[in-house]
Parts: structure tokens; sequence; C-alpha cells
């Protein structure tokens, strides 16, 4: 009997140990942070990782999903500074003592976005700003979400126009296709202000104050940036109805 | 209260809150364009060259002739020494420059503390004010590529996005920013 006893305790013992250094061995540490952060190269490198490792005290911190967030930033192509804002977004919340569990799908989304060369600094800023404000944590999110859908179907829009990017240094010839930096500009300003103008609480069935905004924000752009054709061009090719239709894609 | 009692007790609280405030308010305008006219910048090669092709003022009949003998030279270099091929988009130099512009913020906080400006130049995180002469005027000078920068200001710890010397505002999150447009010119120290 005493055997028997004896027996199953130690299996259970042995469970209990099994299933703890399973646990230990699963669950992300410091270190492999780091690893992967020195992947990248980043200015705050020790200011992310103090704001991670923080985290990682805290029970639920999801920890495997944030390393495998870092290690596919350091692993796609795309600018190191946008890398480093979408690593700096997730520490402000840390620093803040938000909880990053609603952020996580939010960043993958976003270093999906960079991978394809989507302009995302805007919608970092924006996420910024709203921390700096003290936003809700939903409201930021909700936000992040809208901006970026919204930069995704201008730029799809643009292309579907026959207005093309065109990597820097690239010979081409077309008049429609514009260097990467002069239509990421203008992708990122246009989709801007169709955000600014619904949380504004603008309708999205008014193209034309949609259309107007759009105009008057690009026009008011350094010619540094963007050309006066460049401008003419876009705004030659959408129009009124194509902006409702990106609106309402984006509040749905 | 009656309404009158009202209206006397709003108006004297009010006539009080003005007189306390008048000894900072005195000469306040004046005081701001003399830390404006402070801070008025060297003349840059920029600017020099930017006078050049700007002959909006009598006097530069010579400088203009300099560059006409310029884009002539450039001309006949270009015509004897590149091979006839047009020039595409993207082999055209960047129209992204390098060159900043020194961007003053100025915020008249009489009482506070502590004034920072947060924006888009600075990823939302407070880059602070400085009030030397402890006038109530806060004023720092930033260095801004161009482009289209939000900012607010924070005073004491509480959020200001109205800047009177900002070009337009938006309004996100519930609350207001201001925006400059950096670049288009006008908007330097």
């Amino acid at each position: 009997m005493n055997r028997t006893r004896g027996f199953f305790g130690l299996v259970a013992l042995l469970g209990v140990l099994l299933a703890l250094s399973v646990a230990t061995a699963a669950r992300a540490t410091v270190d492999d942070f780091d690893r992967a952060l020195s992947t990248m190269s980043l200015s705050s490198h020790d200011r992310i990782l103090a704001a991670i490792s923080t985290g990682l005290e805290q029970s639920g911190f999801p920890a495997d999903n944030l390393l495998a967030l870092v290690q596919q930033l350091g692993a796609i192509s795309g600018s190191a500074e946008e890398k480093e804002m979408i690593l700096l977004l997730f520490t402000r919340y840390l620093e803040s003592g938000m909880p990053i569990s609603g952020l996580l799908p939010i960043g993958f989304d976003l270093a999906n976005a960079l991978q394809e060369g989507v302009p995302i600094e805007s919608v970092l800023l924006e996420a910024l700003k709203g921390i700096a404000q003290g936003s809700p944590i939903s409201v930021i999110e909700a936000g992040i979400s809208q901006r970026l859908t919204l930069l995704l179907s201008v730029r799809d829009l643009l292309f579907s126009r026959g207005v093309f990017r065109v990597p820097a240094g690239t010979a081409q010839s077309s008049a429609n296709a514009l260097p990467e930096t002069r239509f990421d500009e203008l992708v990122d300003q246009i989709a801007d202000a169709l955000s600014d103008y619904l949380e504004g609480g603008g309708g999205p069935f008014d193209g034309e104050a949609m259309y107007a905004l759009v105009s008057d924000r690009l026009g008011k752009l350094p010619a540094s940036l963007v050309t006066s054709e460049d401008v003419a061009l876009v705004l030659s090719v959408i129009g009124p109805s194509d902006l409702t239709q990106i609106a309402l894609a984006a509040l749905t | 209260m009656r309404p009158d009692d009202l209206e006397k007790t709003l108006r004297d609280a009010l006539r009080e809150e003005v007189a306390a405030a008048a000894p900072y308010l005195t000469n306040l305008e004046n005081r701001i364009v003399a830390e404006l006219g402070d801070r008025l910048p060297r003349q840059r090669f920029s600017d020099w060259l930017r006078g050049l092709v700007a002959p909006t003022r009598a006097g530069r009949f010579g400088q203009l002739a300099v560059l006409g003998a310029t884009a002539a030279l450039f001309l006949v270099i270009g015509t004897v020494f590149i091979p006839d091929r047009p020039l595409t988009r993207s082999q055209e130099p960047s129209l992204a420059s390098a060159d900043n512009h020194e961007i003053l913020f100025v915020v008249p906080a009489l009482d506070a503390e502590s004034v920072a400006v947060v924006g888009d130049f600075n990823a939302w995180e407070a880059t602070p004010l400085t009030d030397e002469n402890q006038d109530g005027i806060w004023t720092a000078s930033i260095p801004l590529q161009p482009g289209r920068y939000e900012y607010a200001f924070v005073i004491d710890g509480r959020w200001w996005g109205q800047d009177p010397l900002a070009d337009e505002y938006v309004r996100t999150f519930g609350q207001y920013s201001s925006v400059r447009y950096v670049g288009g010119g006008g908007d330097e120290v």
C-alpha cells in the first residue's frame, strides 16, 4: 500500500516538474528578446528591452507572441525607422502600464503592411499621439486599424488608376510612375486627410467635402516633397465617389 | 441665489481675475515680438540662393546676370559632355532636402511651472520649452525638414492643442492638435 502510494507520489512529482520545465522552456526570455532585437539596428534597443523586461514580470504577458513579432520585424525588408517605431509603440504601451494583448494583432498587420511597402509612419505617429493624449486603448487601437485600412485603400485606388510607385534609382519613362518617396507621401497625406475628416465627425457620403479637403491638403504640401504635377495627376484620377467608397470601407 | 446676485458675484470674480493677471499682460505683445526678434537667424547660404532666384526687389540685376551666366555654362557643358538621352523622373535628383528649417514654438504661459511641445517631430514625446528671463513666454526652436507636422503643447501636464501660430487644427481622439507646414515659406524663425 505504502509502496503504491510512494509510486504515485513520485509520478505526480515528476509530472509537476515536467510541466514546470515545459512552461519555462516555452516562455520567451529577456535574452531571446535581446537576440531578436539585435538583428535590427535600433537606436532605442535598451529602452525597448527594458520595457519588455518589465512586461515579462507580469502574469499573462503575451511574451511568445511579442517575440514572434520582433522576430518577424527582424526578418522582413522595410525601413529600419518604421520597424523601430512599431517597437516603440509597444514600448510606450508598456511604459504607460497599458496591456499589449489587443495591440499585438495590429502589430502583425503593421509589420505585413511595412513588408508590402505601405508608408505606415503616420499611422504609428497617430497611435503615439493617442498615447500622449491619454486616450482609451480601444479608441487608439480602432484608430490605428482605421488608418491602416485607409492607407491600403488609397494605395490600391492609385494603383488601379494607373499611378505607380517606382523604387528610387529605377529608370522608367511613364509620367504616371512616381518615385516612391513622392508616391508614399501622397498616399499618406490622402489617407491622413480622410482619417482626420472621419474622426472629426465628417460623414462618408459627402464625397465632395472629402475631395475638397484632400485637394486642400495636397496643395499645401511643400514643393520639396511632392510636385504640383504629382498633385494634379492624383487629383485627376480620383473623384469624390472614390473617396466615399474608401471612407465607407474604413468605417465598416 | 437670485440671478442679480449671481451676476454680481460672477462679475466680481472676473474683475479680480483680470486685476491679478494685469501685471503679466502688460506689454505682452511687445515682449513676444522682442523675443522673436532676438531669434532672427543670420542669412544662410540657402536663403542667399533663394534670394538669387526670387528677384522681387531692386538691385538684383547683377545677381541675375551671374545666375544666367552659370546656367549658360551648365547648358554648354551639358550639350557637349552628356549623352543625348532623355532624363526620366526617377533619375531626377531627390526632391527631399536635408535642409532643416528652424521652427520657433512660442507659448505665453504666465504662471506655468513647465511647458513642453509634443508632435510628429519627436514621436509625441515631450521637448521642453524654456523661459530664461521668466517673463512668462516659453520658447523652443526645433530644426525640421520640409513637411506637415502635427503638434500640441503640454502646459503643466495639460494638453493645449490650439497654437495661434498654427496653419490649421485637427481634432483626433477627442482633442485638438495644431498643424504647421514647414518648407512652404514664411515659417522659419
